[in-house]
Order: C-alpha cells, then sequence, then structure tokens
C-alpha cells in the first residue's frame, strides 16, 4: 500500500471544496481522511475502562446544537456570547522564515500571518476571530482537526480503519485524561511504565491511587522480554494490584533517560502488549527531535527531501497498530511553542469519543487564540511541506545542542567513574556515575551519594536533576546513581562551564587527580 | 517590524491618560469616604489609586520564564484581618495526597544568582517560530465593533519586550513552559481586580488563573467529592447541565434545594441539612455547595445580597464549602423599570458602577469557606479559555498541585494577549468601563426580549422574572391549564410543546435538561430562552414562535 504524500492531500482538499466550519462546528478525521483501501476496525477496549470513564453521557446542550441544522431556525438555548462584543479586531503575528542549513538572512524573509474577526464572512478564509474566539467544541476546531488529521496520515499512515483524532490543552491533560479514562483504584488498577519514568505522569498516577510498576530498561528502552516475563508470573494479591492493563511509554528521547526505541524493538514491545492484552500510552512530544549522525560529515550536508525526512523517522507505535490499541499523545510544546498549550491525540474513535467526552467537562478544548494562530502558521503559512521544513530546521539546532554536550562530557568528565550513551533524539542526557568507586563507598546508600553529588552541584553553581527523582517505584532501594542534564536551553558557553563545574564536583567527591 | 516599535510606545502612552482622565479617583473628597466599613461599601474610591501607588513603590514587576509567583506578592496590606479556615476534612483523599513536582521544587533552586541550569527540559525561546504579536484592540469610550474597525488601538508584544524595551511581560516568557498558577504578570492584574471587586475579609486568600470555569469545576469537585466517601453536593434544583454533567460520572450524587425568584431559599436548605438522613438518602451529609448566584443558568435568578448573607449563615452552620460560580457576575444589568419607562441611570463612573455591583460570596467570606470561579468567558472572549479562582491559600495550593497535572495553566498565547489588553493598555478602569459598557448593552438585549415576550406570550399562562444579571430568561408555564395536565405527565407536556417548537422554528432549552434530581419528577413547567446572541428582530420572531406553541399546545388560538 503507497503511504498517502504531501501531493495526495492537497489533491483532496482540492477535490473537496472550500471547507465551511462556522462557530462551534462539530469535526472528526473522517471528514478529511484520505480513502483507504480495505484496513481492519479497531478492538474494543469496554472492558479496560473505567466506571467514571463509561458513565459520561454527551452533553444534552450539545446534543441539542443538532436541531440549529434546520434552515430558519433561531436559537434562543446557547449560551454562546455574540462576537459584537469581542474586542478584538485582527491579531497578526510576525513569523521568522525558516533558515537553510548555510543559515540565511532571516529578517530579509521575515513574514506576516494576519486573522480578523470576520474574515470568513467577508472573505474566502476558512478560520478567523469570530469562531476561534466564541466557544468551539471540546474535540477543537475543524480548520485544526483537518490539518492534524492529514499530518497523521503523512506521518504515521495507521493500519486500521477508525482511528479519530482530537486536540487536548497539551500532553499533561493527554496523560491525565487517558488515566482516568484507563485506570480506576477501586479495581486495584495499575499500570507499566519505564523504570526511569517522566516525573509529572508519575505523580499524576499517584494521588488516583493507581499503583506504578517499572520496566527495566537498555540503551533501547524498556525490555520487552522483562515485560513479559512480568506479566506472565503476575501475582495480584503478592503486587497489591491486579495484572496491569495498561503501558505508558515515551518512546522517542524518553524522559530522562535520553533512549529511543528501534523500529525492532517497537514491534518486540507491541507483542507483547498483544499477548497479554495491554493498551499503550504512547507519549511521543520528542519525535521530531530526532538527532542527526551526519551533521558535520562533509559529505552529505544536504537537506533530505520531505520524503526522505518522513521515512528516515523510526516507525510510531501507532503506525503498527493493527489493533486499534494504541492512543498516541502528541504536542506542539516541542516543535512550535510550550505556551500553546495544545497538542492531540489519535486512536480508536471507541477511545477519541470517550476522551472527548471527558473534554468537555474537563477543560472544553485548548485556546482560542493558540488554535488561531498554530492553524495560520502551521497550516496556511507552512503547510504540511513547510512544517515538514521547520521540523528539520529543529533537528539541525537541536544536534548541535547535543553535539556541544557531548564534547564537554568527552573534555570535563572522568570517564573512569562516569558513563553516557550519546542520545539519538530528545533533549536529554543520562549520565550514570559508579557510585561504589567512591571512597569509603559501603558507608553511603546510593542515594546518599547521588544527594551529595547534586548538592556539590549547586554550590557550585549548576542545577542537574536527580535519577531518582524520575523512579518509578521510588520505594525500591536505589541501586545505580544518575544524572539527567539537557542540551535544550542552555548556550554553548554555559554547557561547557556547566558540565565542566559537573566533573569537578565529582572529582572532588571521588577524591580523583 | 522596525516601523512597528514606534506602535508600542503609543500605545503605553494612552494608558496613563486613562486613569488621570478621571480625577474624581483621586480627589480628596473620594479619600474621605475611603474607609470601608461594610461589605456593602468595601469598594474604597481610592483603590485604583492605591493600587498604581503600591505598583509604582514596587518598581518594575520582574517575572522571567516560569517565575512563581502568588497573590501575597501583589496584596495590599491584609492588617487586622483573621485568616482562613482549614478544610483538610472536606478534601479527599486524591487532593491530600498530591506532593508538590519534584522538578519544579527544584527550581527553587534557580534563585541562586548565576546558576546554570542543565535540570528542566524547557526549549530555547530562540526557536519559537513567532517575532511578535500585533493585534486590534476596542478602546474606551465607544467600545463597539464598528469604532473598533475604523479606529481601534494597535498593540504590540514583542519577543523580547521584557529584556529589550523595559516591558513586563513578552513571547519569550509567555510561549514557554509556565506555573500551572499561570504568569506572574496576570496573577497581579487579577489579584488587584479581586481587591477592587471582592475586597476579601480574610487575610490569605489567594488566585490562581484556571483553564476556565469548566476546568476548574471539574477540579475542585476532585478535590471535595469522593464517592468512596458517600459524599455528595447541593445545587439549585435546577442547574448548569454541564456542572450535573461533570458531577455524575464521579459517581456522587446532587441534590437539589428549592428556588424562588431570588435563586436558593436559605430556610429550605437548612431544613434539608438538619433533617439530613444518610440511610435514606444513601449519602452522608453534603459538606459542598455548588452555586451560580449571579443570572443564574437556567433560571437566571440572581440572589440579592441578604439572600448570599442568609445562605452563607446556613453554610456556617452546618460547615459547607461554597463553590461560588460567578460567569455572569459581570453581567448584572440596570434594573427593569418597564415598558416606555424611563431607564434607570447608569453608573456614572466606575466607582458608581462597582458599588452597584451585588457583594460576592467572597466579599463576606470570614472564613475562608468559598472559592470562587471566575472567567473571561462571558465578559470578554469565550475562545481565551481563560479564568481564575480565588480562595484560601491551603485550597489554592492544594488546586494548583492538581493543576500541574491536569492542565499545566492555561495557554500562554490567551495570557499575554489578555495581559496585553487589560493591564497594559485598558488598565483597570479601562476594563471597569469595558464592563459598564458590557452591562449597558445587556441590558438592551434583555429589554428588547422581555419586550418580545410581553407582546407575544400569553401571560396568563406564561409568567417570568425580568433577570437582573445573565443571559437567560426562564419561563413558567402554568400547567394546571393544560387540557391534558391530568392525563398526561409534565415531561410530556414539555416534549409536545418543544416539538412544536422545532416545527415551527425557534430552539429553546426544556427545563427538565437542567433538572437536579433526574429520578425525581418534574416539579413544573419550564423553559430558558437567551437575549445574548440573537438580534432584535430575531428574539421578537422567535418568542412569537414559541408563545403559539405554547398556545397550540393549551388547545388556544
Amino acid at each position: 500500500m503507497k503511504d498517502p504524500t504531501i501531493a495526495d492531500i492537497d489533491a483532496r482538499r482540492q477535490a473537496a471544496g472550500k471547507m465551511v466550519a462556522p462557530t462551534a462546528a462539530y469535526a472528526d478525521s473522517d471528514m478529511f481522511k484520505l480513502q483507504c483501501s480495505r484496513k481492519p476496525a479497531a478492538k474494543r477496549w469496554d472492558n479496560h475502562l473505567t466506571d467514571e470513564c463509561l458513565a459520561r453521557a454527551p452533553g444534552i446542550l450539545k446534543v441539542a446544537a443538532r436541531f440549529l441544522k434546520r434552515p430558519g431556525m433561531i436559537s434562543l438555548a446557547g449560551g454562546l456570547p455574540g462576537t459584537d462584543y469581542f474586542p478584538f479586531n485582527s491579531i497578526s503575528a510576525a513569523i521568522p522564515a525558516i533558515p537553510d542549513e548555510a543559515g540565511s538572512n532571516m529578517s530579509e524573509t521575515e513574514s506576516t500571518i494576519t486573522m480578523g474577526l470576520h474574515d470568513i464572512a467577508s472573505g474566502d478564509a476558512t478560520f478567523d476571530l469570530s469562531v476561534a474566539l466564541n466557544y468551539g467544541q471540546a474535540a477543537g476546531s475543524a480548520q485544526m482537526i483537518r490539518w492534524i488529521t492529514e499530518h497523521t496520515e503523512l506521518v504515521h499512515n495507521p493500519p486500521y480503519a477508525d482511528w479519530d483524532t482530537c486536540l487536548t490543552t497539551g500532553n499533561t491533560a493527554g496523560i491525565y485524561q487517558a488515566l482516568r479514562m484507563l485506570c480506576d483504584k477501586n479495581r486495584g488498577d495499575s499500570w507499566i511504565t519505564e523504570e526511569y519514568c517522566y516525573a509529572s505522569a508519575l505523580e499524576t498516577a499517584l494521588p488516583m491511587g493507581i499503583k506504578t510498576v517499572g520496566i527495566k530498561m537498555d540503551a533501547d528502552g524498556p525490555i520487552p522480554e522483562v515485560m513479559d516475563e512480568l506479566l506472565t508470573n503476575w501475582d495480584a494479591a503478592k503486587k497489591g494490584a491486579r495484572k496491569p492493563h495498561v503501558l505508558y511509554t515515551v518512546p522517542t528521547g524518553q524522559n530522562p533517560t535520553g533512549s529511543t526505541q528501534s523500529a525492532a524493538r517497537k514491534r518486540a514491545i507491541y507483542q507483547v502488549c498483544q499477548k497479554h492484552d495491554i493498551y499503550i500510552l504512547e507519549d511521543d512530544p520528542y519525535y521530531f527531535l530526532q538527532l542527526r549522525s551526519d551533521l558535520h560529515s562533509q559529505h552529505n550536508p544536504s537537506k533530505p527531501s520531505a520524503s526522505t525526512f518522513l521515512a528516515n523517522l523510526p516507525p510510531s507505535f501507532l503506525s503498527i497498530d493493527t489493533d486499534g490499541r494504541v492512543m498516541r499523545i502528541d504536542s506542539f510544546s516541542k516543535v512550535v511553542v510550550p505556551g500553546a498549550r495544545m497538542g492531540w491525540v489519535t486512536a480508536s474513535e471507541q477511545m477519541i469519543e470517550r476522551f472527548i467526552r471527558h473534554a468537555e467537562t474537563a477543560s472544553q478544548g485548548p485556546s482560542g487564540f493558540s488554535q488561531a494562530l498554530i492553524y495560520k502558521l502551521v497550516d496556511e503559512k507552512w503547510g504540511h511541506q513547510g512544517f515538514l521544513d521547520r521540523l528539520q530546521h529543529l533537528q539541525t539546532e537541536y544536534t548541535a545542542r547535543r553535539d556541544v554536550m557531548l564534547a564537554a562530557f568527552d573534555k570535563f568528565l572522568p570517564k573512569s567513574i562516569v558513563s553516557w550513551n550519546s542520545p539519538s533524539a530528545g533533549m536529554f542526557c543520562w549520565i550514570r556515575i559508579n557510585h561504589s568507586l567512591r571512597p569509603n563507598a559501603k558507608l553511603y546508600s546510593a542515594l546518599d551519594i547521588e544527594e551529595e553529588i547534586f548538592a556539590a552541584c549547586l554550590k557550585r553553581g549548576v542545577l542537574v536533576a536527580k535519577g531518582s527523582w524520575f523512579r518509578a517505584e521510588p520505594d525500591m532501594p536505589l541501586n545505580d546513581v544518575f544524572f539527567r542534564l539537557t542540551f535544550a536551553a542552555s548556550s554553548a558557553e554555559n554547557m561547557e562551564v556547566a558540565v565542566r563545574t559537573f566533573g569537578t564536583a565529582l572529582r572532588s567527591i571521588f577524591k580523583l587527580e | 517590524m522596525a516601523s512597528r516599535q514606534g506602535v508600542v510606545s503609543i500605545s503605553s502612552r494612552t494608558v496613563r491618560p486613562l486613569h488621570s482622565r478621571s480625577s474624581h479617583l483621586y480627589s480628596a473628597e473620594a479619600a474621605a469616604t475611603a474607609q470601608p466599613a461594610t461589605h456593602q461599601v468595601d469598594y474604597a474610591p481610592s483603590l485604583l489609586g492605591e493600587i498604581a501607588a503600591r505598583r509604582a513603590k514596587a518598581g518594575k514587576l520582574v517575572a522571567g520564564i516560569a517565575a512563581a509567583s502568588d497573590s501575597d506578592m501583589f496584596k495590599g496590606p491584609q492588617t487586622g484581618k483573621p485568616k482562613a479556615k482549614r478544610w483538610d476534612n472536606h478534601l479527599t483523599a486524591e487532593s491530600r495526597s498530591r506532593e508538590p513536582c519534584s522538578l519544579k521544587q527544584a527550581a527553587k533552586h534557580l534563585k541562586q544568582p548565576g546558576l546554570i541550569s542543565l535540570g528542566g527540559g524547557l526549549p530555547s525561546s530562540e526557536l519559537f517560530p513567532l517575532d511578535e504579536l500585533d493585534m486590534k484592540v476596542a478602546m474606551p469610550p465607544d467600545f463597539s465593533e464598528k469604532a473598533t474597525t475604523t479606529h481601534g488601538q494597535r498593540v504590540t508584544i514583542g519577543k523580547y519586550d521584557a529584556r529589550d524595551r523595559d516591558g513586563t511581560y513578552d513571547l519569550s516568557i509567555a510561549l514557554n513552559y509556565g506555573q500551572a498558577t499561570g504568569s506572574a504578570q496576570m496573577l497581579r492584574f487579577l489579584t488587584e481586580h479581586t481587591e477592587i471587586v471582592c475586597k476579601p475579609p480574610y487575610a490569605d486568600w489567594r488566585i490562581c488563573q484556571t483553564i476556565g470555569s469548566t476546568g476548574a469545576l471539574e477540579q475542585a469537585l476532585r478535590m471535595f467529592l469522593d464517592k468512596d466517601r458517600g459524599d455528595s453536593v447541593l445545587t439549585e434544583d435546577f442547574s448548569f447541565s454541564t456542572a450535573l454533567e461533570t458531577i455524575a460520572p464521579l459517581g456522587v450524587k446532587a441534590y437539589g434545594i428549592p428556588i424562588d425568584e431570588q435563586g436558593l431559599i436559605p430556610e429550605a436548605m437548612d431544613e434539608l441539612l438538619t433533617n439530613w438522613d444518610e440511610t435514606a438518602r444513601g449519602s452522608r451529609k453534603p459538606h459542598l455547595l455548588y452555586t451560580v448566584p449571579s443570572g443564574q443558568n437556567p433560571t437566571g435568578a440572581t440572589q440579592g445580597l441578604e439572600r448570599r448573607q442568609a445562605i452563607y449563615r446556613v453554610a456556617q452552620k452546618h460547615d459547607i464549602f461554597i463553590l461560588e460560580d460567578e460567569p455572569y457576575y459581570f453581567l448584572q444589568m440596570q434594573p427593569y423599570t418597564g415598558r416606555g419607562q424611563p431607564d434607570a441611570p447608569a453608573p456614572s463612573n466606575v466607582e458608581e458602577f462597582v458599588s452597584s455591583l451585588i457583594p460576592t460570596y467572597v466579599s463576606m467570606d470570614v472564613d475562608g469557606r468559598v472559592m470562587r470561579m471566575d472567567s473571561l468567558s462571558k465578559v470578554l472572549v469565550p475562545g481565551s479559555r481563560l479564568g481564575w479562582i480565588v480562595a484560601s491559600e491551603q485550597i489554592v495550593e492544594r488546586y494548583q498541585r492538581h493543576a500541574e497535572v491536569a492542565s499545566q495553566g492555561p495557554s500562554g498565547f490567551s495570557q499575554v494577549i489578555v495581559h496585553k489588553l487589560l493591564d497594559e493598555t485598558w488598565g483597570h478602569e479601562g476594563y471597569l468601563r469595558w464592563l459598564m459598557n458590557l452591562r449597558l448593552e445587556y441590558t438592551k438585549k434583555r429589554d428588547a426580549l422581555l419586550a418580545a415576550c410581553e407582546d407575544n406570550l400569553p401571560r396568563d399562562l406564561v409568567s417570568w422574572t425580568p433577570p437582573a444579571a445573565g443571559m437567560f430568561l426562564w419561563f413558567t408555564i402554568d400547567h394546571t391549564k393544560h387540557p391534558k395536565a391530568d392525563s398526561s405527565s409534565l415531561l410530556e407536556i414539555e416534549q409536545e410543546i418543544f416539538d412544536s417548537c422545532i416545527k415551527s422554528g425557534v430552539l429553546v432549552a426544556r427545563g427538565s435538561w437542567f433538572l437536579t434530581e433526574k429520578d425525581s419528577a418534574l416539579p413544573g413547567l419550564y423553559f430558558r430562552a437567551t437575549f445574548a446572541a440573537a438580534s432584535a428582530e430575531n428574539m421578537n420572531a422567535a418568542i412569537a414562535r414559541f408563545g403559539q406553541a405554547v398556545k397550540d399546545s393549551f388547545g388556544r388560538k
């Protein structure tokens, strides 16, 4: 089966004609998908869902809105304010050009995007402030859903038919809502995560009374054999939780370890999930921050084409999800701006419908300002091609930053006690300290030595993240000392200073040189 | 873009004249009456001046990326006020068990001068694909859309205004990760706004921004209600349908309290609680009240000051925590004088406007037992998905912990755009003028709907109370006069009228949609109409159709 291309998407839009989506227009992915050749339908997940999730009924006022389709109907039912009292007449944004790798002069090619209050009525626009700034659907605007649907086809092309998408207020909310949908303490539920896991995900599950079970990792992420063994031999009484039915994983540039799952690793994990009927939450904010290995090669300096770029991306769980057992959680935070508080989830129609029901009472969807500006940027200004160009630019930028950090490691860290992997994606380096080499190591716990290093760094003016902050099961004894260092935000000079300081702190504690 | 830099200075210059124009706020006469006596006159005329002076004294607000802030940084002196009570027993186990995020705790070390952080996962603002936002916004005195189109104010938000242009807030800060409380810049404005409008009578009140009152309500309910404890919540016996739809999946019951034209009846609430029978009810005695005091959705009822005081006393007596949901607070309208009668005189300045508002629950909350939920949806734009709560430090801290994992706070685009408008372009006084204008505009819309009702509805069958606030008019239909009163249920008659409305081309909301206790009998025949969005002509046509549908059902001509 041929993968969809940008040209296919352009042709579909052309054929469909201008999109008409007024205030609070309902939309789903099926309205915008390419015709797909026979794909199977997703499995159903009724037994995986919580009572709370299953009890959600559609909002009565939203149901009544279907009557508005009748010609001549006057509504005195809704509580939507009139746009004549919106104090915003237009909003514009100055957009820097995406520089090519030679670094063209950005100021010469800066451009502007503008959205007015009544662009739809007064022109041929598809989105305007009167729509974006009024109440909308919790799933997000039709305009953004179209772009996300197309993007999903382009990048993931899910292998089942009834996938759907909806916008979120960011991955934090995506994870939070997914957990409320799937895990119930009264059922003794637990979930599986990487043994070192995104701290905020752990902090979401804990107050809900959901037990977290960490899976041992190697350089490629969680080890499928370990996961299989754990699930096969699960003893609910001993574990104090019923057998897990949810896996939470960050497959690319994992936070905190920086590990990235290979295609083979994902397939193996997927198979274990099929065997034990596990639903997968694929949280992938760093997917497009794949870092390059060819940047400094003189022989291959050119930018790959869109199709090469896409082909070089490792397959996502969504792209191998024949069962519809994956909810993919995506975000604009790392690739556009975090302050948009906007992302999206992709899963089977059943799961997206339940997700939207919750979003109707939990958030009513993302900000209209965010939707308006991101739409203008990614759809009208950049288009899918321009968005891929942007992603390649980010890859180049983050690769350069990573390389500065790795060079600093090489130069300043005592290799006799420190080891690390070169991350192939994301924002994080994960450093292992052989704490047993500390003088009198036997007198101290790993936790003590970790704190000692952390405090010594702080004293010298460097903040690093402790590995123990990310432990899925903090009650288990800590055997290894890790630190997470990010190369995302600091200047090259600051990174060098900070890594040198980190090295000095280690040498002093470990009495080296 | 360089040419736009001039625009910034123009816009900031217009801010100051807006304040200084109203000299009465600074006059000696006004200052003499400034001493707060009761909450009715809590609004001190010199307050805007005090706030301006406080800001000047505090110096420029420096709050960079993800700067932590709280209301205490921006409040005036709280001397002599008591501290809020604690609500440990009211909170759920889930809420009590929330721990501060370890990464955010580590951020406290960032205060150390010269510290380099390799700790956080924040992207670099260099890579943000937006250099500047520029917008055209409404300005006083003529806020109309027409005036804004022709001579709205252009305002600009740069990427590095805080660093390069002496600004306090910019895109590099707003569009990065932030605190779940929202930005310090917006928190300052909202804290001051709360002092102007609510002036809480206890010392340790705080504010947290929200992603709108929808999200705030769900979080609040999860903070207080636990089905495993047999919890339940009290509300009006007709209540906001989305609130009911938020409550139901949590596995807790909502109990309706009888209402009259001023909303919740305190005596009924007291009686319900005094005689609470846990076994018969299947829930333990409620410890939470959810109420919409102004322009209640759906009944349009507004609780007067004495009503609010009486309800507060009942809440004290039974140790009830109050969720005060006030999206329509600033849609309090001019008193309805009747058709052809001269209009009630409009407030002549912002001081009169603020004094004309019915005091909030927060303003009488000596115990700190109220969480007020405010929203910009009805007074600015719903799409901002931006609101805020006011409550005691304990409650706000728990709310914040929850928001850290549930949303991470409102959109940075929303915050920086709304801040530019409310704080930097309009200022407090300009915003109050905007609200004052909205009051008069909604008064006109209400009066148009009331006129349509007087012209088109059979007065012996349909009755209504002119709403004092909000967007909604609530029709009571005298079902006893219905020819099928004995043979058909109220629900069937309601359905018949509704179907007939749809057939003739008007959508009104059925009373039963809002019934709090879905399994109890409908106490009467009601419909809800809104005057927020339709034109006067459309309202007249729509009400004529509604009137005909009622008459048809009752077998009238």
